[in-house]
């Protein structure tokens, strides 16, 4: 769900209601003090939850972020850790020893180490685009891709040359176009009005061919071609 | 387990609706709920 300063009494009714054993929080830099304020009050509610969180700052400055969140949170340094936490959770043990978690228990933070970035993006299932649907105005408009993840340039005002250091691993990863291509037409199968697809990537000169190989995409699958394919660097 | 995500936004077009549009969804929790979902849990938003 998505609170704003003016509908917080709805996290709460949710919680009431949906009964959540975790309660996962996310923002971007800019509003991740208003979601910390929220979360302590989640905690003073409900003493019992757990909250991990997996935005921006905390992998960053996991040192400047933690004094704001509470006890009982854990949050991801980069990627997706193993969820085993969740199973771990179910059968009643703390959270412990998990790789990507830095896990505040009381005063107490235990620092894990961080799992190597991801190399097989294919690895991944496509993302789950259904939870949006209740908080999004136009639900027919163009949804996008994302294509690869990582950059390997150094600009300063961007956060990627922070982000590239907090794990192991290849950084900057590139999707196959067939792997591409088979997500838009899981969206289409569920959009079917669905015309245009925004591909989303970091980078499109890290792979001279890359790019090339990925713009037809639609003559490359069953998705029909209305439009042409084009670039709009930024 | 039910787990509920929690996400907010600095410039959302209202409290019923945040997010205008679906190039504004935020791609972690996303992936995260995904993989939640193969495991067999019940994610709420």
């Amino acid at each position: 769900m998505i609170p704003t300063p003016e509908s917080e009494d709805v996290l709460f009714e949710c919680i009431r209601d949906f009964d959540p054993g975790l309660v996962c929080f996310t923002s971007v830099y800019s509003v991740f003090h208003f979601l910390a304020g929220l979360a302590e009050r989640v905690k003073k509610r409900h003493p019992a939850s757990v909250s991990p969180w997996a935005a921006l700052m905390p992998p960053c400055a996991p040192r400047s972020a933690s004094p704001r969140l509470s006890t009982s949170c854990a949050w991801a340094r980069a990627s997706i850790p193993r969820w085993n936490w969740r199973t771990g959770l179910e059968s009643g043990k703390s959270p412990e020893g998990i790789a990507n978690l830095w896990i505040k228990q009381g005063d107490r933070v235990e620092r894990n180490g961080a799992r190597p970035f991801l190399e097989d993006l294919a690895a991944l299932p496509f993302p789950d685009r259904e939870m949006w649907l209740p908080w999004v105005v136009n639900p027919s408009s163009r949804p996008s891709f994302l294509a690869g993840r990582g950059c390997p340039f150094q600009c300063t005002y961007c956060c990627n040359h922070a982000l590239r250091k907090v794990a192991d691993g290849k950084y900057v990863r590139l999707r196959s176009p067939a792997n591409i291509a088979e997500e838009i037409l899981e969206m289409k199968r569920v959009l079917y009005l669905m015309e245009d697809a925004y591909l989303e990537v970091e980078t499109l000169g890290v792979d001279r061919e890359w790019p090339w190989n990925s713009a037809p995409i639609s003559r490359r699958s069953t998705i029909s071609s209305r439009y042409p394919s084009g670039t709009a660097p930024t | 387990m039910n787990v509920l995500f929690v996400h907010a936004e600095e410039d959302y077009f209202s409290s019923e609706k945040p997010i205008l549009g679906y190039e504004k969804m935020h791609f972690g929790i996303s992936y995260v709920s995904a993989v939640l979902k193969q495991g067999g849990t019940r994610p709420g938003w």
